[in-house]
């Protein structure tokens, strides 16, 4: 009886520690999310409490068909201080699945984290208690959308969840002679360190562009762009010597009412280690194998050698040993020791005895 | 459903758990073969724990690789410190089957004989190492910090040799392991 008690009482201690163990404290990384995102971010969302964190979100920019406009929201409360890493969405819906921007044709540019996810995540502002993200979208279809900020953030053993107000954006066609961005523009989001970087702008029915750029906290500078070829600009960044992010943005002049692109995110970062898979999938396996043979050489190499020894070197110590291989000690007062079998006696009884009799 | 990076830690952790323990028994198993340890029973039990601790570590090591590779950002291998781990795991790997292989068909006799008993304990303690090293730099991926960062291994270099050298590689690898488990068959079924 005992005993199962002892059982019950260690499953029922893992079970009761289970709850502790819901989230993931220290994030997912960025990646793109439906809103449940099947367990990845809080482990059961069925145990998850209303987050009370305020949610602010804007959009900057007009949305015409095929042109980016800047979503930026800002999440706040005091709450959110008693976990440092906040993780937000964006997302289309609010069902919980197929609620990703691609999902209602938009397309993510970018995000202020220097990728192209709709889950990031992030540290809140210890002194202030918030935490701002901003992602650079795109309409494919013009449509009208609803666009909604959800958060997961954690506090007090607790996972939190919380969704905000929906911001609706009517996307518009592009009106005659508007300067804009070319519709195949994708903006460099990434860089390596120390790299002076000329960036290039595709675009249409535009005569001239000024640049603004600015490291976060500074003021912006403002560059020209020089034409290369017809509708494309370019401008240089300068380099940067450690990690850090600049943010630029193009305003567009042509017959057109004139137009200011949303703020580009651009990332500066230690070059990517890369590395030949098929290379490393190979030398892994041949490594396995390798090392597997060469000990089985090994043993099979060693057995040999004593054979051999036995064999035509030592032929009365062969002959104990196949006796005393052969034949196992007689049985102590003719049975097995308490917890023997005789394959165990036929091998080691010897040493049995003799540790008998050194005992004696 | 579970995602890969939780998969990946309970593999993991059924790994290291395994070649920890079977790690623990090779070392005592020669510690009483050289006497500095003398108990009657324990080389028998230290022999079968070792053995079925290293099946059971190589039974979970699959799976360990795979969900780290699906649950590791980006491509697979974004960092030296993951190629690493797939070099030291199945390095280990290749010595724990080794080890197993060895005990399985040609017997007891391997742990009696002072070369083979010598072979199958370092086999067996380095396959542990191997694991546990891997475990470490795991780590060091995860948190940027490891209980074996005292000694200060080169997680950041890697040696990966040209994909032809690997074949060759590949190739000795496999003729030996095919040509050593066929006398080792035939050895165990002329013994039996």
């Amino acid at each position: 009886m005992f005993p199962r008690v002892r059982v019950l009482l260690v499953l029922g201690l893992l079970l009761a520690m289970s709850s502790f163990t819901q989230a993931n404290p220290g994030g997912v990384g960025d990646d793109v999310l439906d809103m449940q995102c099947g367990g990845a971010c809080h482990g059961d969302s069925s145990l998850n409490q209303t987050s009370s964190a305020s949610i602010s979100i804007a959009v900057e920019g007009t949305p015409y068909l095929d042109q980016p406009v800047s979503i930026t929201t800002t999440v706040s409360g005091q709450q959110l201080s008693y976990s440092g890493t906040v993780g937000l969405f964006l997302l289309t819906d609010v069902t919980g699945h197929s609620d990703t921007p691609a999902d209602a044709d938009w397309v993510i540019i970018s995000d202020s984290n220097g990728g192209k996810n709709n889950y990031l995540e992030g540290q809140v502002n210890s002194r202030q208690n918030n935490y701002t993200v901003s992602w650079t979208v795109k309409p494919t279809q013009i449509t009208n959308t609803t666009f909604y900020i959800s958060i997961q953030h954690g506090g007090d053993d607790t996972p939190y969840f919380g969704i905000s107000q929906g911001l609706e954006i009517e996307v518009l066609p592009i009106p005659d002679n508007l300067p804009r961005l070319s519709p195949d523009f994708t903006p460099q989001i990434s860089r390596s360190l120390g790299e002076k970087t000329s960036l290039s702008i595709e675009t249409e029915d535009v005569s001239s562009i000024s640049i603004e750029w600015k490291v976060e906290g500074s003021t912006p500078n403002i560059v020209a762009a020089n034409m290369s070829a017809t509708g494309i600009w370019e401008f240089e960044v300068p380099a940067s010597n450690q990690p850090s992010s600049i943010q630029w943005r193009a305003v567009l002049e042509g017959q057109g009412p004139s137009q200011t692109t949303p703020w580009f995110t651009l990332i500066s970062q230690e070059s990517a280690f890369e590395v030949d898979q098929t290379a490393v999938y190979i030398q892994a396996f041949a490594l396995l194998l390798f090392v597997c043979g060469f000990v089985l050489t090994l043993h099979i190499k060693f057995i040999r050698t004593n054979d051999s020894v036995k064999q035509w070197g030592q032929t009365d110590d062969l002959l104990v040993d196949e006796i005393e291989s052969k034949s196992p000690p007689p049985l102590p007062n003719g049975q097995l020791p308490a917890g023997w079998n005789m394959e165990q006696w036929e091998w080691y009884g010897h040493e049995y005895i003799q540790e008998m009799e050194e005992g004696r | 459903m579970i995602s890969s990076s939780t998969f990946h830690v309970i593999s993991t952790e059924l790994v290291v758990g395994a070649f920890a323990m079977s790690g623990l028994c090779f070392l005592l198993h020669a510690l009483c073969k050289i006497e500095i340890i003398k108990n009657q029973k324990l080389p028998q039990i230290t022999d079968n724990v070792a053995h079925f601790a290293l099946l059971f570590g190589i039974l979970a090591t699959p799976a360990a690789i795979f969900s780290g590779i699906s649950a590791s950002p980006g491509s697979g291998f974004s960092t030296p410190i993951l190629v690493n781990k797939m070099f030291l795991s199945t390095t280990g790997l290749g010595l724990a089957l080794a080890a197993l292989v060895s005990r399985w068909k040609i017997g007891v006799q391997i742990l009696e004989k002072r070369e083979t008993m010598w072979l199958q304990t370092f086999s067996g303690m380095a396959a542990s190492g191997l694991m546990l090293l891997t475990a470490s730099a795991g780590g060091k991926f995860a948190r940027g910090e490891s209980l074996l960062d005292i000694m200060s291994m080169p997680y950041e270099t890697v040696l990966l040799m040209p994909i032809a050298l690997s074949l060759v590689l590949l190739l000795s690898g496999m003729v030996s392991t095919i040509f050593a488990l066929t006398k080792i068959w035939d050895k165990s079924a002329i013994q039996h």
